[in-house]
């Protein structure tokens, strides 16, 4: 039997609860960029942005004010931190905040599953669930689903929540568009697909409108479970850095890092470092180095020499066509 | 400056070069000696403490892979399944029905302060067959008291009506709420969402109390007693306040170990947690020693969360579960490496071990670092030619060996079939390849004693008797290994610990008897005293 209040004053009313968006999606979904998308749209007042990706909290700079205990406070109201570990304890002290948020924007990690979410917030005292997005990169998703180490949790991702914001379909040619879109909706039939606009790349650069020499198709070359293996390219000229990028970023499917010292066709006086991960090429200047020289590291052998082909005919020797 | 030696009867180094002594002499905190005397003799004045003559002394035990948790856990009922001991010494029986559970419920509600709650921890539901514990059980402890009952996994708990009414369960819609035929709710919560309510409205948080002084000092006294003189606390959360009291606790002289904490890296964006990593860093001293950073992968083979590659489960068609996407596994190893510290990764099941090998493989090829050692926790299930990658990779091992007794029996029979269980725990392939390797306990998932995971590891018999893989058991002396120099070389530590020989610290385990030589068997030689640095230790 539960105890009822009997006589004496009436409790305190309850604050209202907070109002609670659910970001889900696999990483690299582009959760951080929707966040920073809802910062600049201004429409929410007070919110907390709470993010569990493991990762850098990639707040615009512009946007903040002043860092203090893990938790950033935005210019526009609003804050946003990490979570520590224990969701639940966090939960319970966000809740007791002398000035709690009107509104919570949880970005979830990469492998969690939305339904157990939702209905967290569903019964949480002081909490209500607002709505659950998912977002899609769709020119991954397909390969994501296949995945067997994670596709179980996109395909649940995509099943579990009412509304699925789709992005990076832009690049994609129309039939491969169309083919990752049915998957997600054979999934996920009654979901509400929105498609989000465009998002200009960080310009790290000047974005380049030339035309790049159509690589050959990595994918094809990668096999599962290859083993990791090297190759040193040793330059004698300098590099276009648009091509080089360009043909990184197409191999990134088999190609782990590549790193090494070289010069730029722009300013062949100056030697660079360079240093490429899946999706960024970061340059420095490395005056001490004295040879050209790039270090390539993936996914088997075939794949790889591929590479190296491509970088040696159309990345280093076009240059001396010039 | 005094010599003080301890005469013993028998004294292990586990020096290749000075492999036994006959008395342990000790200068500056410092072994000096295991000469006879008439050699230590030789090199001052020596007082001569003959407390040990009698004992056989081996370098103190170093606990590769634990949980300050421990040190909290006991504030609450124990209902495991096996005997425990509690850091005060108290045996806690194995609790294996429900009229147990119920007795040792009512016992402890008896002294239990007015408008407390009564919480319990250590049931493993996997090893009651059929009956499940329900409120209606916990009922008829008490209707009214709340009781809230952790199982051993820590994912799920079984409440009283009392909880479930505070909490209004009955009208929550939640998958973790399990329910009867009627719609009622059994009083199982399962997962986070469920069990938040119970949390959010009682205030509990384990964890957080892990990083109180007291909580140390109580896990200092529970690796005492065992005759651990390094103890490592490989999930913490390294925040300001745990910094803060680790630091006051272990600059206490009395505080009888060493403590060896891991910064959780899934708490802390990379950048910051090597940052922070650092900053501790600047507070090492003779007993505190930060600069280790542990991974967890995925969850753990008897809870049918490990990660395994075919033929899977034996009674679940799902796999297990990462707690991260395998791709910031892989990040995290790069970036840790590059930035010089050394990572512990918990990797249970054989899929785990895959991935993380995959990321050493590139991190190491991107950025070689000779005698790296980062280590493979537990790596149960791994397999030889993932073994044979560990070695080609200068990688260490840490081995949960003494998971054979407690669930060898549940894992031949319900989660991975004979087959996978004459390699799980491969002590021996290690040996034979030539890996260093530690064995741990990860207290308070089982009891905090290297003598009995040594046993372990050397019988490899389970709970019911059944020897399971006799092919990986190692010698008694290699066991021993495992628990001092072993672990010690896993925490890149053996500079300093591990073995008795000049100019490393003069941490001793002191046994009854002698555990290389006699009938009894390693789980059954006593623990007499421990030293740290040369100084007998007393209760913190």
């Amino acid at each position: 039997m539960r105890l009822c209040w009997e006589g004496g004053p009436p409790p305190m009313p309850e604050p209202a609860p907070i109002d609670t968006l659910l970001l889900c999606g696999f990483l690299g979904s582009g959760k951080t960029t929707r966040i920073n998308q809802l910062i600049r749209a201004g429409r929410l007042r007070n919110a907390l942005f709470l993010i569990n990706d493991f990762g850098t909290l990639n707040i615009d700079a512009e946007w903040i004010d002043a860092r203090e205990d893990g938790v950033l406070r935005l210019n526009n109201g609003c804050a946003c931190c990490g979570i520590s570990g224990n969701l639940s304890a966090q939960l319970t002290e966000i809740r007791r905040w002398p000035g709690p948020p009107e509104c919570l924007v949880l970005e979830a990690s990469g492998v969690a599953r939305p339904r157990p979410l939702m209905q967290l917030f569903d019964a949480a005292r002081g909490y209500r669930l607002g709505r659950a997005d998912t977002l899609v990169d769709l020119s991954a998703i397909r390969s994501l689903l296949d995945d067997d180490a994670v596709g179980d949790i996109v395909h649940d991702q995509l099943r579990d929540v009412g509304h699925i914001l789709v992005s990076r379909y832009h690049a994609m040619p129309g039939g491969a568009a169309d083919a990752a879109l049915e998957r997600i909706k054979a999934i996920n039939p009654h979901a509400r697909v929105d498609w989000l606009p465009p998002v200009a790349p960080p310009c790290r650069r000047q974005v380049s409108r030339r035309a790049m020499p159509s690589w050959p198709d990595f994918a094809r070359l990668a096999k599962p479970a290859s083993s990791i293996v090297s190759r040193t390219v040793h330059l004698d000229a300098p590099v276009d850095i648009e091509r080089l990028e360009s043909l990184l970023d197409a191999a990134r499917v088999l190609l782990l890092r590549a790193k090494g010292m070289l010069r730029s066709h722009d300013a062949p006086a100056d030697m660079l470092a360079v240093q490429w991960t899946a999706g960024e090429l970061r340059l420095s200047p490395l005056p001490s180095a004295r040879h050209q020289a790039l270090v390539l590291i993936g996914k088997g052998e075939p794949g790889l020499d591929a590479l190296v082909t491509c970088l040696e005919t159309a990345v280093v020797n076009q240059n001396r066509e010039k | 400056m005094n010599i003080t030696v301890y005469p013993a009867r028998r004294l292990y180094t586990m020096n290749p070069s000075q492999p036994t002594g006959e008395c342990l002499a000790v200068r500056d905190g410092r072994v000096l000696s295991v000469a006879p005397l008439d050699e230590i003799k030789r090199l001052g004045d020596v007082v001569i403490d003959e407390r040990y003559a009698d004992k056989v002394m081996m370098p103190g035990f170093v606990e590769g892979h634990s949980h300050a948790l421990e040190g909290i856990i006991w504030d609450y009922v124990y209902l495991g399944w096996f005997d425990k001991i509690a850091p005060d010494g108290t045996l806690w029986a194995g609790v294996r029905d429900a009229g147990s559970i119920q007795q040792r419920l009512r016992r402890s509600l008896a002294a239990l302060p007015v408008d407390q709650r009564l919480i319990a921890w250590g049931f493993d539901p996997i090893y009651f067959d059929g009956a499940r514990l329900d409120k209606r059980l916990l009922d008829a402890v008490s209707p009214e008291v709340p009781i809230i009952v952790m199982h051993a996994s820590l994912h799920v708990m079984t409440v009283n009506s009392a909880v479930i009414d505070a909490i209004q369960v009955s009208e929550k819609q939640i998958d973790g709420i399990v329910r009867d035929s009627t719609d009622q709710p059994t009083g199982e919560l399962q997962e986070l969402p469920a069990m938040h309510l119970v949390f959010d409205h009682y205030g509990i948080d384990f964890f957080e109390a892990a990083s109180t002084p007291r909580a140390l000092v109580q896990y200092a006294r529970a690796a005492r007693r065992e005759g651990i003189t390094t103890i490592t606390d490989l999930l913490n959360p390294l925040s300001e306040k745990a910094i803060a009291s680790m630091r006051a606790t272990t600059a206490d002289p009395d505080f009888p170990v060493r403590l060896v904490p891991a910064l959780n890296a899934l708490d802390w964006e990379p950048g910051a947690g090597s940052e922070r990593v650092r900053q501790a860093m600047r507070h090492n001293h003779d007993k505190l020693h930060f600069g280790i950073v542990k991974i967890v992968t995925d969850g753990a083979i008897q809870n049918f969360t490990a990660r395994l590659m075919w033929p899977g489960y034996l009674e679940m068609a799902s796999n297990g579960v990462w707690n991260a996407p395998p791709q910031v596994f892989h990040d995290m190893v790069q970036h840790y490496h590059q930035a010089g510290l050394q990572l512990h990764i918990h990797t249970n099941g054989d899929e785990a071990v895959e991935i993380i090998l995959e990321a050493l493989e590139e991190a190491l090829t991107l950025w070689p670092r000779p005698d790296h050692r980062h280590t493979l926790q537990h790596v149960q299930l791994i397999r030889q030619d993932q073994l044979r990658r560990v070695r080609a990779l200068g990688a260490c091992l840490n081995i949960f060996a003494n998971h054979i007794y407690y669930w060898g029996d549940i894992h031949r029979t319900r989660t991975l079939g004979f087959d996978r269980c004459q390699r799980l725990e491969p002590t021996a392939s290690a040996e034979r390849l030539g890996i260093p390797f530690g064995i741990h306990c990860d207290a308070p998932v089982t009891p905090l004693s290297p003598l009995f995971t040594a046993h372990c590891a050397h019988t490899r018999e389970t709970a019911s008797g059944e020897v399971l893989g006799s092919a990986e058991a190692i010698s008694r002396a290699c066991a021993l290994e495992a628990i001092t120099l072993g672990a010690a070389r896993t925490l890149h530590l053996d500079h300093c610990i591990g073995s008795l020989e000049p100019g490393k610290w003069a941490d001793v385990t002191v046994l009854d008897d002698d555990p290389l030589q006699g009938d009894k068997s390693l789980k059954e030689i006593g623990v007499h005293a421990t030293l740290l640095g040369g100084r007998p230790t007393t209760h913190a």
